[in-house]
């Protein structure tokens, strides 16, 4: 049986563990939108020595490691998903509605030949000609470097993005170093400021944790190669290739091509396989119509009888053709070089015609597909790419979501709960604060007692 | 379960996704068009191109034909023309004929015929918007000229065509010496120089000739005018057929492009409804929990 004073300490320790309930509650209310938080839980345990009591043990966060990993491998896809998205989008605005891309300026081309067979020699239907013609290079032209600024697009936001893996890898090393060198005392918001350096990461590039014994991380990247070992960090760098866009290598190493996801890998996987794609296949549409259109044109006469020279200027290779073709400067000076005969008779309409019929022949892709198809293939590739996208990045979003409130069942904080702790606690200190007044109640008493008064 | 803070507060991306749904709805009620870029419907997308080409292309046939009509009515008013200066001149050598006919009267039907092959080379030298239609895909020179007195031809023999559907083409400019000269040796004109002559020195044989070669000329004419007839029934049935056609393409592309306003509108609502929804439970969630109950 403990005495008076003894009685009076347990209830003073008491007061304290009260109270540092009501803190931790505090905590967790102070910290309802702060992102990362984990809530925290106070533990308390009975004295079992001297006059018995309670005290405080710790405070814990409330974390489910496998939750958190399972949250840091969903985001990678999402925000892969996400670049493709944004990427996409802008593409998009290059192929426009059907009819007011390169397939209606194509219609109104082969029109403009149409028309000239029904008057070959007529400067108007002539000049008309060369007008659709300028205007079909131009549509081309424009196509041709809204992808490229889509890629250049790309670009900058890989180089962006490097440079927050760099920030990043570097604020998570200065957390192994303190996490270190507190040497187990309060680590909680240092591990919460860890857990939010990691997904951000983890939004940029897929990576790997690996845990360390004094609560630090080692952090590399999905192919084994470290971005941060303790507290040294290892820095992506940014090359140029010969197309003037971002390499990355890490640890002397190319990387580029082993990152496959996070924002990174979406932004690359557009900058690389997609829009390239695109471009090949615009690439090889202009390449078509400057072919056939000049072989047809070349074979013809023009309105003096002299044999055709090409329509538009030739592009040497498929590669950029798109982003080259011109009508031929000689045709734009003078209306009367355009070859509408073969005869050379300047009434005879057959060249003209077979430059017109060209629209609906399967010229393309081994003769399998049309001008106006080879655009409709195009465009059918880049929106179903780009709904592929926004669909992908649906379902990963559900998928991210339900594994986050998964989470935040175990490690968020819940008001209802805070609140009946808070009363909980309060409860407690007032009935430790009645209990410590009845012993200094009983004290007096004695004291009074033993004075004799 | 544990309702966290963020479980019952965090319904504002559900807030969003039904704003957007109402944003896209209410654009297609507004714009009329449920496909404004490739990825809303990309099968859709790749048919509205294809489908757009080809009503671009009945388009155009649909042009040609008018303008080939007009080209073709020129032609027709002129054999027609024709046709009926030719019937004057075979009446005219037939009243020089005979024994009845004086000098004064040959003179007087030599005379009608001169005037007859002025206006005959006149018609084979017609022009349409400055080219000519006698001559082949000779546009540019004229069909008929007379070279040390013997009319020649200076065109081709070559009909210029165009196309007024898929693989339906019409002659808009003829073979002016299949017209005027035919299996003859020489041009009418040339026979209708001759006839003169004979007409003139009351020669019966060489007038006989003469008519003999005008009927053939007649006839030539007439053939070529049933034809051009032909070509401009053609065009007539051609047109209601391409009308017919760009009508069905018409209606398969506006399938996949425009938006079915009943349902637009059907959708607006429902996102309407789903959007205050969304806000609803959002607020609810936000008025209450245990801090209002512990005073």
């Amino acid at each position: 049986m403990s005495g008076l004073f003894a009685s009076l300490s347990m209830a003073a320790r008491s007061l304290e563990a009260q109270r540092a309930g009501l803190d931790v509650a505090g905590q967790n209310i102070a910290n309802l939108n702060t992102p990362g938080y984990t809530r925290r839980r106070l533990d308390l345990a009975e004295v079992v020595y001297g006059a018995g009591g309670v005290e405080v043990v710790g405070t814990r966060a409330l974390r489910d490691r496998v939750l958190d990993t399972r949250v840091r491998t969903a985001i990678p896809d999402l925000s892969r998903e996400g670049a493709l998205v944004d990427t996409l989008a802008l593409v998009e605005t290059a192929i426009g509605a059907p009819g007011q891309g390169i397939d209606g300026r194509l219609a109104s081309f082969f029109d403009a030949f149409s028309a000239l067979s029904v008057d070959p020699a007529s400067a108007a239907a002539r000049d008309g000609v060369i007008l659709q013609g300028t205007q079909l290079a131009s549509a081309f032209n424009q196509t041709a470097s809204q992808l490229a600024d889509s890629v250049r697009l790309a670009d900058t936001g890989v180089r962006d993005a490097v440079q927050q893996v760099n920030r990043l890898s570097k604020h998570i090393a200065a957390l192994n170093d303190a996490l270190a060198a507190a040497n187990g005392a309060n680590v909680e918001a240092l591990k919460d400021q860890q857990a939010t350096a990691i997904e951000e990461l983890s939004g940029l590039t897929a990576v790997s944790v690996l845990s360390r014994a004094d609560g630090g991380v080692d952090v590399t990247i999905p192919s084994g190669r470290a971005l941060v070992i303790g507290g040294s960090t290892y820095d992506v760098t940014v090359g140029n290739s010969p197309a003037g866009l971002a390499t990355l290598s890490l640890g002397g190493a190319t990387i580029t091509s082993e990152v496959t996801s996070g924002r990174i890998g979406g932004l690359l996987y557009a900058r690389d396989t997609l829009i390239p794609g695109y471009q090949a296949r615009l690439d090889e549409l202009a390449f078509g119509v400057a072919q056939e259109v000049n072989a047809l044109h070349q074979a013809g006469f023009d309105l003096n009888g002299a044999a055709g020279t090409p329509f538009f200027t030739p592009p040497a290779v498929v590669a950029g053709a798109a982003a080259g073709l011109a009508v031929s400067g000689a045709i734009q000076g003078n209306p009367s070089l355009v070859a509408a005969s073969q005869t050379g008779a300047p009434g005879d309409n057959q060249v003209a015609l077979a430059i017109a019929a060209l629209r609906s022949q399967p010229v393309l892709a081994g003769g399998t597909a049309s001008f106006t198809e080879g655009w409709a293939q195009l465009a059918y590739r880049v929106g179903s790419d780009a709904d592929g996208a926004r669909t992908e990045q649906g379902s990963r979003r559900d998928v991210l979501g339900q594994v986050e409130r998964l989470r935040d069942q175990v490690s968020g904080v819940s008001l209802d709960e805070e609140a009946a702790s808070m009363l909980k606690f309060q409860r407690a200190y007032e009935a430790n604060a009645k209990y410590f007044t009845a012993v200094d109640d009983m004290l007096q008493t004695l004291m009074r007692t033993v004075g004799g008064q | 379960m544990r309702v966290t803070f963020r479980a019952a507060y965090g319904g504002i991306e559900y807030v969003n996704t039904a704003a957007e749904q109402l944003a896209r709805a209410r654009q297609q009620v507004q714009s009329g068009k449920r496909l404004e870029k490739a990825s809303d419907d990309p099968a859709a997308m790749q048919r509205a191109i294809e489908g757009r080409a080809e009503m671009r292309a009945i388009e155009t046939y649909s042009r040609t034909a008018d303008s080939a009509t007009a080209k073709l009515t020129t032609l027709d008013t002129t054999l027609g023309a024709m046709i009926d200066k030719l019937q004057q001149a075979t009446v005219s050598a037939v009243s020089a004929r005979g024994t009845t006919a004086t000098q004064a009267s040959r003179e007087a039907a030599a005379l009608t015929l001169e005037g007859v092959r002025d206006a005959l080379a006149g018609d084979l030298n017609t022009t349409f918007r400055g080219t000519y239609m006698f001559g082949g895909t000779q546009a540019t020179t004229m069909p008929y000229v007379k070279v040390a007195g013997v009319w020649t031809y200076q065109g081709d023999h070559t009909p210029t065509r165009v196309e007024v559907g898929a693989g339906r083409t019409v002659a808009i400019a003829v073979d002016g010496e299949a017209l005027a000269q035919g299996a003859d040796a020489t041009s009418v004109l040339d026979e209708l120089e001759t006839l003169i002559v004979a007409v003139r020195a009351g020669d019966n044989v060489g007038m006989g000739a003469g008519i003999d070669a005008l009927g053939r000329a007649f006839t030539r004419a007439t053939r070529t005018q049933s034809q051009i007839g032909v070509d401009e029934q053609s065009i007539f049935e051609g047109q209601l057929q391409l009308t017919a056609t760009r009508l069905a393409v018409l209606t398969r592309v506006s399938k996949d492009e425009d938006a079915n306003l009943a349902d637009a509108i059907a959708d607006m609502n429902r996102a309407d409804v789903a959007y205050r929804a969304a806000l609803g439970a959002v607020a609810t969630a936000s008025r209450t929990s245990l801090l209002d109950y512990l005073r």
